[in-house]
């Protein structure tokens, strides 16, 4: 039967340790706020800051990336109420600190430890070593140079990947687009059942994911799944006699039953189909909350003035849609470029690298399934490097500035 | 439908048609795959395996459904899938909302690099800090913990949760929250009984979004528990279809009775969700 302490006992531990970093948080900026004027405090906080990295270093043999991040942390909280809050803004600093520093400190210092992880050698035969004596060999670029090198047995190489990832990328957005604003055009008229049709639409989105995809892996089995068998049905329903043989018309389109599990091809083929079926109802909703809010009288408009359809959709649709779809858009490349649950959850039980792993699901292989620790930091790294450049691109266009208070 | 109001008034009849049929065809696609996993619960155990694709299988039997609550502790992994997921969830709201508090009301120093700060924490992907939160966990011998699991959760629904709130708090007017302060009210009593109150469509969403974040997330928590009395329901029903021949009808059954609440539960929040999605992405 059930039992219901184990759980109940992680989630009092939680919240003790939760409040206990919540309460030192508001205790820290309590203290700030009292002594940021004495003439002691800048040194005080200076010589804590060394204090730490000292005691860290000599007592825990922390790693360096645990023992910088502390100890530069009172020097740099300092220097914030010294120079830049001068005793003002309480309130403000009480409201947002708990969950600011929080998520920087929970943020930070992982990706911090990563980038250590990259310069040094941990594996599964120096781990033990680690945890013991919290020592790892200094690694330099090496790590980094792997990743870059041509793949191996274990590994596809590392531009093949993001070739395919880009790929995976333009082709779940492309029809997440087009298909989404397609529908929501549809659902956009005077049609009876139209909020049935919507409510049903958006079942694929309103299932959980795992069981969405797991689902579908299963029907993609070559023998039991009803993709190939719904592939022969239309076959030999629509089969036509020609000459001596006769023509099915999918074979002839080149779409046949497919090894789907086993061929890397078909395999990404299936992920990019469940993707594509998960991601375009959210495509749809946003794009019909879009075009519900254009008023009705700039068609009327335009069609006493005899502009087409088409005309009418250029000019009023596109234009009035692209300030929600722009954001909606940006945030769904990054979901797909970072979607590793899809990708992992369709090829994990194949082990390693299949010919169908986009980066984000490549790397979560490499630490886990392989437990290349130090290897998945420095790509870690470089999948960040290139998120970095797709960040520029949403900062840009989602124009954070235009903010009401300035 | 609230919408029918701008929707283009007069369709043909021929146009009203090939809109029917290609909807038709979409829901027929988002319909079937799902219509599936319903069929294989009612399956009977000796005929899972079977390239028959009729809805409701002739010998169907609710034998599944019993067997996944006798033969695999599915109780206890959806209790501890409701434990962790509350518990985050409440937390999320809490810290979110004061901090969103901070973000929307006031002016001062690291505001603006705060708010950035926490977008770019939404272009990180999860797997990336997966593997140090994992490594530093087993240092700290904390795996196998749930606090080490709602760390990695909230790092990632924090940032969003305070965006959105943030979007919503930014829309309702501060005249209120200023004259409760002039009528002597503290500036938490302002928060807490003025613009809390006000906002609890809003704090909802993000309740759920926050809910249904952490009740379907299954890559962090394969890799931080391993404790079976611990499992969430995600970690047992993969386990279950893992070995797939055998256990495909269990799954398949488990999957229909979790998917059910969560599926009614997203229809009637869905719209909110995506006003709110909207709101914290485009108007910042």
């Amino acid at each position: 039967m059930v039992d219901f302490v184990p759980a109940l006992l992680e989630v009092l531990r939680l919240l003790f340790l939760l409040s206990l970093g919540v309460a030192f948080i508001l205790a820290a900026v309590q203290l700030n706020y009292a002594y940021w004027k004495n003439p002691a405090y800048l040194p005080f906080m200076f010589a804590l800051g060394l204090a730490i990295g000292f005691v860290l270093k000599s007592h825990f043999s922390a790693d360096w990336s645990v023992v910088v991040f502390l100890g530069v942390a009172p020097m740099a909280v300092s220097l914030f109420f010294k120079y830049a809050l001068k005793g003002r803004h309480k309130s403000p600093m009480y409201f947002a600190a708990p969950a600011v520093v929080g998520v920087f400190l929970l943020f930070m210092y992982p990706l911090m430890f990563e980038l250590y992880l990259a310069f040094h050698w941990l594996n599964l035969e120096t781990l033990g070593q680690w945890i013991r004596t919290g020592e790892i060999e200094f690694a330099g670029l090496r790590n980094f140079a792997t990743v870059l090198q041509a793949g191996t047995e274990t590994r596809e190489s590392f531009w093949t990947i993001t070739g395919r990832t880009f790929l995976w990328t333009g082709i779940n957005l492309f029809f997440h687009l087009t298909l989404g604003m397609g529908l929501a055009i549809l659902l956009n008229q005077k049609l009876r059942f139209v909020g049935i049709y919507r409510t049903i639409l958006i079942l694929p989105w309103a299932i959980p994911q795992l069981i969405a995809v797991l689902a579908w892996r299963g029907e993609f089995h070559s023998t039991y799944g009803y993709v190939n068998n719904i592939l022969d049905i239309v076959n030999s329903l629509f089969s036509i006699p020609w000459g001596d043989g006769v023509i099915q018309p999918l074979t002839w389109l080149g779409i046949e039953r497919q090894a789907w599990w086993s061929d890397p091809t078909a395999l990404f083929a299936s992920i990019c189909i469940v993707n594509i079926w998960l991601g375009v109802p959210f495509m749809m909703i946003v794009s019909l909350s879009a075009l519900q809010a254009i008023p009705r009288s700039y068609y009327e408009a335009a069609s006493l003035d005899g502009a087409s359809r088409w005309t009418q959709f250029r000019n009023i649709t596109l234009p009035l849609v692209k300030p929600v779809m722009i954001p909606a858009t940006i945030l769904g490349m990054i979901w797909t470029f970072n979607n590793v649950n899809v990708v992992y959850l369709m090829t994990a039980q194949r082990g390693g690298s299949q010919g169908a792993d986009i980066l984000v699901s490549d790397l979560y292989k490499q630490a886990f399934f392989y437990n290349r620790y130090s290897f998945s930091a420095a790509y870690a790294v470089v999948i960040f490097l290139i998120l970095l450049a797709l960040t520029a691109v949403w900062f840009r266009v989602s124009k954070i500035a235009d903010d009401p208070i300035k | 439908m609230a919408g029918n109001h701008t929707a283009i008034s007069k369709v043909s009849p021929t146009r009203a048609l090939l809109s029917h049929i290609a909807i038709w065809v979409a829901v027929i696609i988002a319909v079937f795959p799902i219509s599936r996993i319903v069929t294989i619960s009612l399956r009977p155990g000796n005929r899972l395996l079977s390239s028959d694709l009729s809805i409701i299988p002739a010998d169907a039997s609710f034998e599944n459904y019993v067997r996944v609550f006798s033969e695999k502790p599915f109780l206890q992994w959806i209790y501890n899938s409701l434990v962790i997921t509350v518990t985050t969830s409440l937390i999320g709201v809490i810290l979110a909302s004061t901090a969103a508090y901070a973000f929307s009301r006031f002016k001062f120093p690291g505001r603006k690099s705060g708010l950035l700060f926490l977008m770019m924490t939404q272009m990180i992907p999860a797997a990336m800090l997966v593997l140090p939160i994992y490594l530093i966990l087993t240092q700290l011998n904390l795996l196998n913990t749930y606090a080490g699991m709602v760390v990695a959760y909230s790092v990632t629904t924090l940032p969003f949760s305070i965006w959105v709130l943030k979007g919503y708090f930014d829309s309702v007017p501060r005249s209120l929250e200023e004259s409760a302060r002039i009528d002597g009210c503290s500036e938490f009593g302002a928060f807490y009984r003025i613009l809390l109150p006000l906002s609890t469509p809003s704090l909802a969403i993000v309740f759920l979004f926050n809910f249904t974040q952490a009740w379907n997330e299954y890559i962090i928590a394969s890799t931080v528990i391993q404790n079976p009395g611990l499992r969430t329901w995600p970690l047992g029903l993969y386990e279950l279809q893992g070995n797939y021949s055998s256990e495909w009808g269990m799954f398949a059954a488990g999957s229909v009775i979790i998917s059910i609440p969560v599926v009614l539960l997203f229809l009637y929040s869905s719209k909110y969700m995506v006003s709110g999605l909207t709101v914290g992405g485009s108007k910042g």
